[in-house]
């Protein structure tokens, strides 16, 4: 390293703070989980239990999120709802995180017709509205979990691969290439090693909304009648059919849109724990 | 650190500037009564041509445009003149003479005679596979005695004949500007002799609509202008109607029909409807083909709960397969009362083993839909019957539904005309479409339609729709669940609304104060 | 000149691309079950009557055939006819694209103007409060669904304070802006959040780098090093989202168009989807394809003016 960037990194200052966003994150994360697998013993244990002798009841001891309108508990059916949409939203993103990326490097580093030829696939894709897609695939298939994520499997991975390459553009042409390539490592190492974890900080940081975003396009699915089947206590779905009562039952909308807030806060701040580790460590 | 905030509030104070916030300005003005008026509905109008659509937002529509020969009255119940002042029937009862009134015009100017009237109808009978071709069925001829004159005759003497001639289809266009026109022009710029007429129309948002000045009857409508607001979504169709953007709106849902109610500014109306919500059976494939199954299905519906659940307690428990408004309803028929223990025996008889998975069908993103569903499951899980939910959206859930590719389909049905027949032989009457797509044929169903369309004498048609209605109640191939009234909700600054039992709305009366 | 070259070329690549769009959105569509005609005639239609129709719009012809007709008319400029409405689809696509228009770019104003100063802010501040509580502001909107922030918004300040309209476009310019303010802010809502998190670690890391102590060296004030070098830099970012995101633009757009009654393109969209409306459906699809590249294409030609390490591979 050139004597300005050893001083550029020396006269950064030590960060305790580095911990304290994976480590709340993290452990809000694990909080949420651990209720989601402890529903059936934290809870009514039915989610579907109907009683309509208890519609649209405000939050009490008895019901702590109240009821919706068939007299259904919220809060039970918030508990059982993390379950759906946190496996929804962790498994639907694994695929675009990691193909995107990968693809993006690719294309940044050789450039020539390897970049032309993700490049211009990301263009197809993303001149295909996602909705179009997404109704397609699930009028075809049919509604439910597995068709969301190949939906958004095939159309997900594109802003992976743009953010990333965006980055390896830039990096490539700094000193430290450079340096490793006149050392003769080979291409693949390169990548793997050296670029890849400079240039997906961006993409870290878009995973966390990202998976927000999944839970919420679910939402929009149930909002278009695409979703997950009903009953199921999918968060997006009870929002979307507690829309109606905003007025007379605020909570049936408003509960499980505020988990959406909690999980949401907790993936973010994971990432960024994330973000800043990775960001210390290229240098 | 001072440039930060200095640069924060420039951006501020550029955004808010651009934005000219503040509240709107009243209009003061000295009038007394709007010169618009604004109704806002779910749906839009696609299809103004009266012989080729059918949809209720098309229909509603256009019949502020065009007239009848006779017009349903307001309950639904009987007929009142429209274009023709009056009638007689031939004693055979094969004959029917109308006569025109000299005074009704089109919006060109032109009056109304009786060669439009000829056209219109031969242009409704002649058309091929459409929708309202029934209406027309047993006509032989239609011809003008003279140019205020209108001579039917009837292949056999037909009990619902004024009913179908009162039919929206059976509208009364221009010959004059239609006769040689293209579908397109009839579909999108109608022509018509009654109180409204359509000056603008930017599909998928709004219809606008000026006083015809020809209206035969002087001094209306009251309000010159009419603006019909396509807003799909109910919060916001709400909200504008809440905030006095519009006077008027049509189906809030149910939902919101207490809040509505305890509104100050606002008129929440339930008026009478020929609306059933049922479900049909696919009576073609096993649990479905056997009767005791269907009963006993029928039997675990607490059609109470499913009325407090979707409507919120404003429907009414339905009984039989008529609409409560439509005459030769049996009142005294009690339908299928529920009784949880009666369905386990009967579902014991029918030898059907348990438990049993069956799916149910219906269009995604309706809640009315989902909302029955859902509801349904958790009652037949009690009796060991497992519904799966099966939405689709509309245009695949209608292929299914007309292939016949499902078990059971969650639809409903409005009635067009203050008469059983046309219902009677469409939901359980196996030639126009398979007894509503259920596959349902009895022999014995199909003799009572028929006599119910030709016997003349009221009390005995009465009989024979009486034995209908119990025959379908035992057979039960569709499950009837609920009457549902319409909802609107106008500003209680507009005075002269009225809605019809079959469902058109009329304006031509409605005044809105300042 | 490298950059004309580069250009032309991608301008070359582009017109395959749309052309395969339209063939692979064609086929899809054309998959779905249902046809229009059974959708627009409704439950009650005959058998025969539906069959009437789909072959009056030649829908009966084999597939590769309905593709050739529909691109001989593209050619000559037709761009075939809304079964839904009977009316030609260039009739009803102008007004509904400068609605949808009008939204975008004005929500894309709101999350600058809005998202630029929290990110400074919160750049320069690293890790003391303003920068927590930025971070605080912007993760909640991220993580709360659109509509519903939509139908808030629109609880509050249409219906209680009556500062803006409840639904519709509106006449007028200064309308139109009262109108679509609460959609362009709620469509807003996302992207703000994103736009603010990557520009600010975006400033912190440009902080860090090598060129900024140059610049210190070169002698320039704190403040003038920070809008001239670090802000330029950190623009790459913003201009990659922005190019992804206007892609994304129609979708998101459908909930807020539908929530606010809007007459824009991407309720549009799926209501020609749901009631396989196919000419409609091809020529947005054809006009999104053809936005979509030249957003990429102008995204990608920014780059070099924003970072001066970036070359064009």
């Amino acid at each position: 390293m050139s004597t300005l960037a050893q001083r550029a990194v020396a006269s950064l200052p030590v960060k305790p703070r580095l911990a304290s966003g994976l480590v709340i994150g993290g452990s809000m994360l694990l909080a949420l989980a651990a209720a989601a697998l402890l529903a059936p013993a934290l809870s009514s244990g039915d989610p579907n239990a109907q009683n309509f002798e208890a519609i649209l009841q405000a939050p009490s001891l008895a019901h702590p999120f109240g009821t919706d309108n068939f007299g259904r508990d919220v809060f039970t059916r918030v508990l059982y709802g993390a379950q759906i949409d946190l496996r929804i939203g962790v498994l639907a993103i694994i695929f675009p995180f990691l193909f995107g990326s990968l693809a993006g490097a690719v294309a940044g580093y050789y450039g020539g017709w390897v970049d032309a030829v993700v490049m211009r696939t990301v263009d197809v894709i993303t001149a295909v509205p996602f909705l179009v897609l997404i109704i397609a695939i699930v009028s075809f298939l049919g509604s439910g979990e597995m068709n969301i994520f190949l939906a958004i499997g095939a159309v997900g991975w594109v802003t992976y691969s743009r953010l990333v390459r965006g980055e390896v553009l830039r990096e490539k042409n700094l000193e430290y290439v450079a340096a490793v390539r006149s050392l003769g490592f080979p291409r693949r190492r390169i990548i793997l090693r050296h670029l890849l974890p400079n240039a997906v900080a961006p993409a870290i940081i878009f995973l966390a909304s990202d998976v927000i975003l999944v839970i919420l396009t679910t939402a929009t699915l149930g909002f278009l009648g695409l979703g997950i089947r009903p009953p199921a206590p999918e968060w997006g779905m009870m929002i979307s059919e507690g829309r109606e009562f905003l007025s007379s039952g605020w909570w049936v909308a408003a509960m499980p849109g505020f988990a959406c807030m909690y999980a949401g806060l907790a993936f973010i701040l994971l990432g960024d724990g994330i973000a800043d580790i990775l960001r210390v460590r290229g240098q | 650190m001072r440039a930060t905030y200095r640069v924060v509030a420039l951006v501020l104070a550029a955004g808010l500037g651009l934005l000219g916030l503040g509240p709107v300005p009243q209009n003061a003005s000295a009038q007394q009564f709007k010169k618009v008026i604004n109704f806002g509905v779910n749906r839009g109008a696609e299809n103004l041509d009266p012989v080729t659509m059918d949809a209720n937002p098309d229909l509603w529509a256009f019949m502020q445009i065009y007239q009848q020969l006779v017009r349903v009255n307001v309950k639904g119940d009987g007929f009142v003149p429209d274009l023709a002042e009056r009638w007689t029937t031939s004693a055979d009862g094969k004959t029917w003479t109308f006569f025109l009134r000299r005074d009704s015009r089109f919006s060109t100017g032109d009056p109304v005679t009786s060669s439009d009237v000829v056209w219109s109808l031969r242009r409704a009978h002649d058309l091929k596979d459409g929708p309202w071709q029934w209406a027309l069925e047993d006509v032989q001829d239609i011809s003008a005695k003279d140019d205020h004159t209108v001579v039917i005759t009837l292949k056999e003497p037909w009990a619902p004949f004024l009913a179908d001639i009162s039919l929206f289809s059976n509208s009364i266009l221009s010959e004059k500007v239609f006769k040689n026109a293209a579908q397109e022009q009839i579909s999108n710029k109608p022509v018509g002799s009654g109180p409204w007429m359509l000056t603008d129309w930017k599909k998928g948002e709004e219809l606008v609509m000026k006083a015809n000045p020809y209206y035969f009857e002087k001094g209306l409508p009251k309000t010159p202008e009419l603006h019909i607001k396509y807003i799909p979504d109910d919060n916001a169709r709400i909200i504008a109607v809440q905030s006095g953007n519009v006077d008027g709106i049509d189906y809030p849902p149910f939902s919101r029909v207490a809040e509505l109610k305890r509104d100050p500014r606002l008129d929440m109306q339930l008026n009478p409807s020929t609306a059933v919500a049922h479900l049909s059976l696919n009576t073609r494939e096993a649990p479905f083909d056997n009767v005791k199954f269907r009963q006993a299905l029928a039997t675990a519906i607490d059609r109470y709960a499913i009325v407090r659940a979707v409507c919120f307690g404003y429907c009414t428990a339905a009984t039989t397969f008529l609409p409560m408004t439509t005459p030769f309803f049996n009142k005294s028929s009690k339908g299928y009362v529920y009784d949880t223990a009666k369905a386990q025996q009967l579902l014991k008889e029918s030898g059907v083993k348990t438990p049993v998975t069956v799916k149910v069908l219906f269009w995604a993103n309706n809640p009315v839909h989902q909302s029955t569903a859902v509801v349904v499951k958790a009652m037949w899980s009690k009796i060991g019957v497992n519904l799966d939910l099966e939405p689709l959206d509309r245009a695949a859930a209608t292929q299914r539904y007309r292939s016949n590719q499902f078990q059971i389909y969650i639809t409903g049905w409005t009635n067009d005309i203050p008469d059983p027949s046309q219902l009677g032989a469409y939901e359980l009457g196996f030639t126009q479409s398979q007894s509503y797509h259920s596959g349902y044929h009895s022999k014995e169903m199909d003799d009572l339609l028929e006599q119910g369309q030709r016997e003349m004498n009221t009390d005995k048609r009465r009989d024979i729709y009486y034995r209908i209605q119990d025959l379908a109640l035992k057979d039960s191939p569709l499950i009837w669940l609920y009457y549902a009234p319409y909802t609107i909700a106008i500003s209680k600054k507009m005075t002269g609304f009225v809605q019809m039992a079959t469902g058109p709305w009329i304006f031509k009366d409605v005044a809105v104060a300042q | 000149m490298h950059l004309l070259t580069y250009a032309l070329r991608r301008l070359g690549q582009a017109l395959p691309v749309a052309l395969l769009v339209t063939v692979l959105i064609f086929l899809l569509i054309k998959l779905l079950p249902g046809n229009p005609a059974a959708a627009i005639l409704g439950d009650r239609a005959s058998d025969e009557a539906v069959r009437a129709l789909n072959h009056q719009w030649g829908l009966d012809l084999p597939l590769w055939q309905q593709y050739g007709v529909y691109m001989r008319n593209l050619v000559t400029g037709d761009l075939g006819q809304s079964l839904r409405y009977r009316t030609p689809v260039a009739a009803l696509l102008p007004h509904r694209m400068v609605v949808t228009l009008f939204l975008v770019v004005y929500s894309l104003l709101l999350s600058v103007v809005i998202a630029v100063p929290l990110a400074i802010i919160a750049a320069t501040n690293r890790d003391r409060w303003p920068d927590q509580a930025v971070r605080a502001l912007i993760t909640l909107p991220l993580a709360s669904p659109t509509f519903w922030v939509g139908i808030l918004l629109l609880i509050v300040f249409a219906l209680k304070f009556r500062w803006f309209p409840a639904a519709g476009y509106g006449e007028g310019f200064s309308e139109h802006l009262r109108a679509l303010f609460l959609p362009a802010l709620t469509l807003a809502n996302p992207f703000t959040a994103v736009l603010a998190r990557n520009l600010r670690s975006s400033l912190i890391d440009t902080q860090r780098t090598t060129f900024v102590d140059f610049a210190r060296a070169k002698g320039l004030v704190p403040r003038d090093v920070l809008f001239r070098h670090v802000l330029r830099a950190a623009l790459l970012p913003i201009v990659t989202l922005i190019g992804v995101r206007l892609s994304y633009a129609i979708g998101g757009s459908v909930v807020i168009e539908t929530v606010f009654a809007l007459p824009g393109l991407g309720s549009w969209m799926v209501e020609s989807i749901l009631s396989r409306d196919y000419m409609v459906v091809q020529t947005l699809t054809l006009a999104f394809a053809l936005a979509a590249i030249l957003v990429n294409l102008t995204t990608d030609l920014i780059y070099p003016f924003l970072d001066p390490r970036v070359r064009m591979g």
